[in-house]
């Protein structure tokens, strides 16, 4: 369905409604008739992002959000602006929602239309952290969300308080009555500013939560690809003379993985794993499977130090979140 | 996919008014009467969302349903238990 208006026409009813203290009746009219497309396109992603395997829902933007944006982004026209149909779905964690990414780009290039990821995890808008996917159908942007649930718990929570507090916290503003609405929590006084500095620490927090679970995850894969590995040298348990025997060419990939494991790292390795190292493709097969050995450990470390470091972010967390949670006032 | 209109108190945090559709059509011409019906009243958000169920919009627009508190909690309670 085409746009039932001239892009300059749908760019002057922008221009009406931003200087309107509310919307007229025949702009409400042209409103209706000229989202109509957006509602229609949109009504397509969701089904194909159903169809890849996700749980959407979608709106097309409020009269009031539109004209805000329009409102608050000098130069911008209603024509341009991305997000007039919007989807959104939540996955569970960093990895899930690279995945997901991925899928879409995917799916879109093979479609044919054009995909543009939008990235706001390491560089976030006001805190707003989450990957956004706008795509065309029909000359028409869809903008896709994919947010993890503690990403989303997060833009959930501003946008409530912004309902409240005023919607200028979304974008870096002062709550309304910055100071004179104090809350309290576990005993400590907050004012609103506080909260939202808070809410600003709380998506800082988040972000490294989550890095520092994929890396934990990656980690684990490796050290259980590592130990499958050693496993299979260790049963059935090969007889002690083949274990003295120098490695053959069926054994030098291995060798060559373990040694790319451990080169990295030599500083790390004492003696015995340096001299392995160095030894090259010189060694018996019990040399290598203490080669296999050292990198387990080594990844295993790597484990308990991520993990370590995962508490003490985690408690963070939880103690932001604590203060959000206990830290409001009566309806927001 | 269902389609639903929901009219919701921003100060108060409150939905006060949901109605299902079908298709999305009639939906958005619901929606451009109620925000005929609210135009002088600025508090008032009015939007189509759609969504395999309510429930499902309960889990991507919380917080139409959810105070900050409970946001806030159900984040703590999700986190305590990953411990």
């Amino acid at each position: 369905m085409p746009l039932p208006v001239s892009k300059s026409e749908f760019n002057r009813l922008g221009d009406r409604l931003i200087v309107a203290a509310s919307p007229s009746e025949a702009d409400l009219e042209d409103l209706a008739a000229v989202l109509a497309p957006y509602q229609e396109v949109l009504e397509r992603v969701k089904v194909h992002l159903r169809d890849l395997g996700f749980a959407p829902s979608g709106r097309v933007k409020t009269t009031t959000t539109m004209t805000d944006k329009l409102r608050r982004t000098r130069g911008m026209q209603l024509s341009r602006m991305q997000d007039l149909a919007g989807a959104r779905f939540v996955v569970h964690d960093l990895a899930a929602q690279d995945e997901a990414r991925d899928k879409i780009s995917e799916f879109y290039a093979e479609q044919d239309c054009s995909c543009r990821v939008i990235d706001r995890r390491a560089d976030p808008r006001f805190g707003y952290r989450a990957v956004h996917v706008v795509t065309r159908i029909d000359e028409l942007p869809v903008e896709i969300q994919i947010r993890t649930e503690l990403q989303d718990t997060w833009a959930q929570i501003v946008e409530r308080l912004a309902d409240r507090w005023g919607r200028g916290i979304r974008y870096g503003q002062d709550p309304e009555d910055p100071e004179g609405a104090i809350v309290s929590s576990g005993g400590r006084r907050y004012s609103r500013r506080d909260v939202v500095a808070e809410l600003m620490k709380l998506s800082d927090r988040i972000w490294s939560v989550e890095q520092v679970r994929r890396h934990l995850d990656s980690a684990r894969r490796g050290l259980n690809e590592a130990s499958s590995k050693l496993e299979m040298f260790r049963h059935p348990r090969p007889d002690s003379r083949g274990l003295e025997r120098k490695i053959d060419s069926g054994l030098i990939p291995v060798q060559e993985s373990a040694a790319q494991q451990l080169a990295p790292r030599s500083a790390e390795l004492d003696a015995e794993g340096q001299a392995l190292l160095n030894a090259g493709t010189d060694i018996t097969t019990r040399q290598l499977i203490r080669m296999l050995d050292i990198g387990v450990n080594l990844i295993a470390r790597d484990v308990s130090a991520i993990l370590a470091g995962l508490a003490s972010r985690e408690q963070q967390l939880r103690d932001t979140l604590q203060v959000i949670a206990g830290a409001m006032d009566e309806g927001a | 996919m269902e389609h639903y209109l929901v009219i919701y108190d921003r100060r108060a945090g409150k939905i006060i008014r949901h109605r299902r559709f079908r298709t999305p059509g009639p939906a958005l011409a619901a929606r451009f009467e109620a925000e005929r019906e609210f135009r002088e009243v600025p508090d008032i958000e009015v939007v189509v969302l759609g969504a395999d169920s309510w429930d499902a919009l309960k889990q991507t627009h919380s917080r139409y349903f959810k105070a900050v508190q409970e946001l806030a909690g159900a984040a703590l309670e999700r986190e305590n238990r990953s411990v």
